[in-house]
């Protein structure tokens, strides 16, 4: 029952997982912060309008068509999306899966824990839902390790305005180094997939090159390799690009 | 918003049961904490719950 409040000012948090008290920071408006919870905000149905709207029974809502495809998709999925094309609403999710976090649910037959990032749901899946949480299941726990020591993180967060807002794009880094050369990263988009993106590519080729402008360029084509936008998201290629490369030169 | 009851969860293990023991009876029950996002599911009418299962007071 912590609240994201709570996440973003435990000294704890600031001191050892910096990405997470400032994804947590990021997110929606201070009051909402207050009273939300990370196990909820984990949860977040899409901030899509047709499905938000009771005026359109879209395909995730037991319909026929996600109203993205042929409608206004600016805020949509360049990645990851069919048949639905939602782009995952958290802010923290990214952050915790790059953080390699585990997940505890309760539910009638006992306790499970795994980790976080096998918890959400692709639309090619199952497009009615946004991870495996059953009707019967709750959250309880999310369990961080310490990245290992030469790690940094990197929170990154694009919105149409400054403050209250869910993220166009954001990335959420953690990039283990040892000198100029990364020994391991992981790299996680939010805003462009129907689930926390994992850029497992480019998190591949960073392993064992010196980390320079050159290195994050390169980085950064890999991890929108294969993006597919609709008719008003091509944006969010080029945005999403600066945002990993940004984050991978914070490293340096 | 559709109107709904609300049962408080002494624990978790409470919330679990309730949950099943109301979806069970035909019912739609969900789990609530914070309400942040769930009460603006609602007020949208994407979720009409029966029975809102509260987390808030409940001790682990």
């Amino acid at each position: 029952l912590t609240t994201l409040s709570e996440i973003e000012e435990h000294k704890a948090v600031q001191d050892k997982l910096l990405i997470l008290s400032a994804a947590a920071g990021e997110a929606a408006s201070p009051q909402i912060r207050n009273s939300g919870t990370i196990g909820g905000n984990i949860c977040q149905r899409p901030f899509c309008w047709y499905f938000r709207s009771a005026s359109f029974t879209c395909l995730r809502k037991g319909g026929e068509v996600c109203y993205a495809v042929a409608g206004d998709n600016r805020f949509h999925a360049i990645l990851g999306g069919g048949p639905s094309y939602i782009a995952h609403p958290s802010d923290v999710a990214p952050a915790l899966v790059a953080l390699d976090a585990r997940i505890k649910i309760a539910g009638p037959a006992g306790e499970k824990v795994i980790p976080l990032e096998k918890f959400f749901v692709l639309p090619r899946v199952d497009f009615k839902r946004e991870n495996i949480l059953g009707p019967d299941e709750i959250v309880t726990e999310l369990q961080v390790p310490y990245p290992k020591a030469g790690s940094k993180g990197f929170y990154h967060k694009a919105r149409e305005r400054q403050a209250w807002d869910h993220a166009i794009v954001s990335v959420a880094t953690v990039v283990q180094r040892r000198g100029e050369m990364c020994q391991g990263a992981r790299v996680v988009l939010g805003g462009v997939a129907p689930i926390p993106w994992r850029a497992a590519k480019a998190e591949e080729f960073l392993r064992g090159k010196r980390l320079d402008e050159g290195t994050a360029q390169q980085a950064s084509e890999i991890a929108l390799e294969g993006a597919t936008p609709m008719k008003d998201n091509g944006y969010k290629v080029g945005l999403a690009k600066s945002l990993v490369q940004r984050s991978v030169l914070t490293a340096v | 918003m559709e109107s709904f009851e609300n049962i408080d969860a002494k624990s978790v293990k409470e919330a679990v049961a309730t949950l099943q023991k109301l979806r069970q009876q035909g019912k739609k029950a969900l789990p609530v904490s914070g309400g942040s996002e769930l009460l603006q599911l609602m007020k949208d009418r994407v979720a009409t719950p029966d029975y809102l299962v509260n987390l808030k007071r409940s001790q682990g």
